[in-house]
């Protein structure tokens, strides 16, 4: 049995996982300006974790207040800030924006 | 000092919390809010606005302690925001006080770091400061406790005595949960006490002005056609709605005795009609003074048919409001019927603002601004009434008729009142004894409550 909750909390945490990965990396690459954090940071993350910490409400109340979603959703919203604050402070990775990418390819034209 | 104080705050917040449903914890929740924020922001509390805020979070949360109802722990919440974005930024409006006060419960601690953090990386107004190496610590704190456990074991097994004071520790006190609770305790009080903003929206906000301006495209000719378009238009609306007027005061005088299926099928679809028909008349206006018009010289005929076309809704208001108060007569309270008149206030201030928007040239966040404002003053309003109280009153001493089983589904705050019901009313056998049921439940329920569960009614009961 113990096998078989760890066995269901990692598959169920590991889809988590990639799920908030996924979504706050689009934050980043839908943003106009993906290579700087602070202006990411100030303009995207207040709006994600408002609408994470909505739609985690609408299932917590759904679900009636159940222990296992407030711990699951108490885990999610952990997991989504300890991402974003490895994405800020920690990647070094430099987008390219479409307009970056065609100016890049364009021979300088008289 | 602060870390003591949330320290305390978080002790408290878990002691409050913790297994218990909602009562007299949450007013003493809010108490402790409002001395944490003032603790850290004294400046801003001598802001006659913020303590107007203050004064309404700790209002609504003794509400709940009056009448424990789902209207009055949403309006405490939202006083909670309100109170926490207002403290953000004194000058933003108070949808955006929503938006920073929730961000701020919900990541304030967080942002503040990483803000704070990057400016300081940018400004380079510190020096360097050494990392924290986390994995030391883990070292310094793994390594020792998996060795002690090991030879505690060890130990246990060589010597009786020493085997007999190690099982003797007890460690079934410590409650996890509790000091779970104590913890969220702690990082929500930490995520409020210093509030933060969204800044692009609080920006906006701030640069946004209630005033119209005109621009750049202002064209005589185009604003002629534009005008000429209003006039007819308005003008038309105007006689459809006083020919409507008319004919529902006829309808009104002439039958006044009903048949409750005519009634309420008249009621129903006719306020849903109408409801629409007032939002589409404020948004029909806004669309006519939304920009250059409003600086026409020759637009007195469209304001003045403007505010004819206003005043014609005011009166569709009132003949509404007639028709909900019949059917409130002869059939009773409900929720519903209340929220019609709730409505019915909300619609009169959109169209008086509205009317003072046309007349003071003002854009369309002016109205927005305003109409949030007031749709707060009424939620915060509304949550102080014990609406279940004051539905079983109405409907058991003055309506023509009641429905009982809408009456025992409310909640628990009009069961007082219900059993006191019994001795005057004349009941069939069946509801006499759902009442007593419904009674001796909560009786039981208010006094097996703990202190962070106790509610008003409790006392009333002490007192009889």
């Amino acid at each position: 049995m113990a096998t078989f909750i760890i066995f269901v909390s990692l598959i169920v945490g590991g889809f988590t996982f990639i799920i908030l990965r996924i979504s706050i990396s689009c934050m980043f690459w839908f943003s106009k300006k993906p290579n700087d954090k602070l202006y990411v940071f100030k303009t995207q993350f207040p709006y994600y974790m408002i609408v994470l910490i909505g739609l985690s409400l609408i299932v917590i109340i759904k679900l009636d207040f159940t222990y296992s979603s407030l711990y699951y959703f108490l885990s999610t919203y952990f997991l989504a800030l300890l991402i974003w604050n490895y994405k800020l402070k920690h990647c070094k990775r430099k987008y390219s924006t479409v307009k970056e990418s065609i100016e890049q390819s364009q021979p300088k034209l008289p | 000092m602060k870390k003591l104080a949330l320290f305390i705050s978080a002790l408290l917040f878990s002691t409050f919390f913790y297994d218990q449903s909602i009562g007299l914890n949450l007013f003493l929740f809010s108490i402790l809010t409002v001395a944490i924020l003032f603790i850290n922001n004294q400046s801003n509390f001598k802001n006659r606005k913020t303590l107007i805020y203050s004064t309404v979070y700790l209002i609504t949360g003794l509400t709940i302690f009056f009448h424990n109802s789902t209207l009055s722990i949403i309006a405490n919440l939202v006083a909670f925001f309100t109170l926490i974005g207002h403290l953000s930024e004194t000058k933003s409006s108070i949808y955006v006080n929503w938006l920073n006060g929730l961000y701020t419960t919900i990541a304030g601690f967080f942002h503040r770091n990483f803000a704070n953090k990057e400016t300081k990386i940018t400004v380079e107004a510190q020096e360097d400061k050494e990392p924290i190496d986390y994995f030391h610590w883990a070292k310094i704190i793994l390594i020792p406790a998996v060795i002690l456990i090991a030879f505690i074991a060890l130990y246990k097994e060589g010597n009786p005595v020493f085997s007999n004071i190690i099982e003797k520790i007890d460690f079934s006190f410590i409650n996890i949960r509790w000091i779970l609770v104590a913890g969220l305790g702690y990082y929500l009080f930490n995520n409020i006490y210093a509030p933060i903003e969204v800044e692009p929206a609080t920006e906006l906000d701030l640069k946004t002005e209630n005033s119209l301006h005109k621009t750049d495209t202002f064209s005589i000719p185009k604003l002629k056609q534009e005008n000429q378009l209003g006039v007819i238009l308005i003008s038309l609306l105007n006689a459809l709605i006083v020919l409507y007027l008319i004919t529902d005061v006829a309808f009104l005088t002439s039958e006044l005795d009903l048949r409750a299926s005519v009634f309420s099928a008249q009621v129903h679809n006719g306020i849903n009609a109408l409801i629409a028909s007032i939002v589409i008349a404020i948004m029909i206006l806004l669309y006519v003074f939304r920009g250059n018009l409003n600086f026409y010289e020759q637009n007195n005929i469209l304001k003045r048919l403007a505010y004819t076309w206003i005043i014609l809704n005011i009166l569709l208001v009132f003949s509404i409001t007639f028709k909900n108060s019949q059917y409130i007569y002869y059939f009773g309270l409900t929720y519903k019927r209340i929220g019609v008149l709730v409505y019915l206030i909300l619609a009169t201030i959109g169209l008086v603002t509205t009317l003072l928007k046309i007349g003071a040239i003002k854009n369309n966040w002016y109205l927005f601004r305003v109409n949030t404002q007031a749709a707060f003053i009424i939620l915060i309003v509304s949550s102080t009434v014990n609406w279940d109280y004051h539905i079983t009153n109405y409907n058991f001493n003055y309506a023509k008729s009641m429905d009982f089983n809408y009456l025992y589904n409310l909640s628990n705050n009009n069961t007082l009142l219900l059993n006191e019901q019994l001795a005057s009313k004349t009941l069939d056998e069946d509801s006499i004894q759902l009442i007593k049921n419904k009674y001796n439940d909560y009786v039981y329920k208010l006094r097996t409550n703990n202190w962070q569960e106790l509610q008003y009614d409790f006392f009333k009961l002490s007192t009889k």
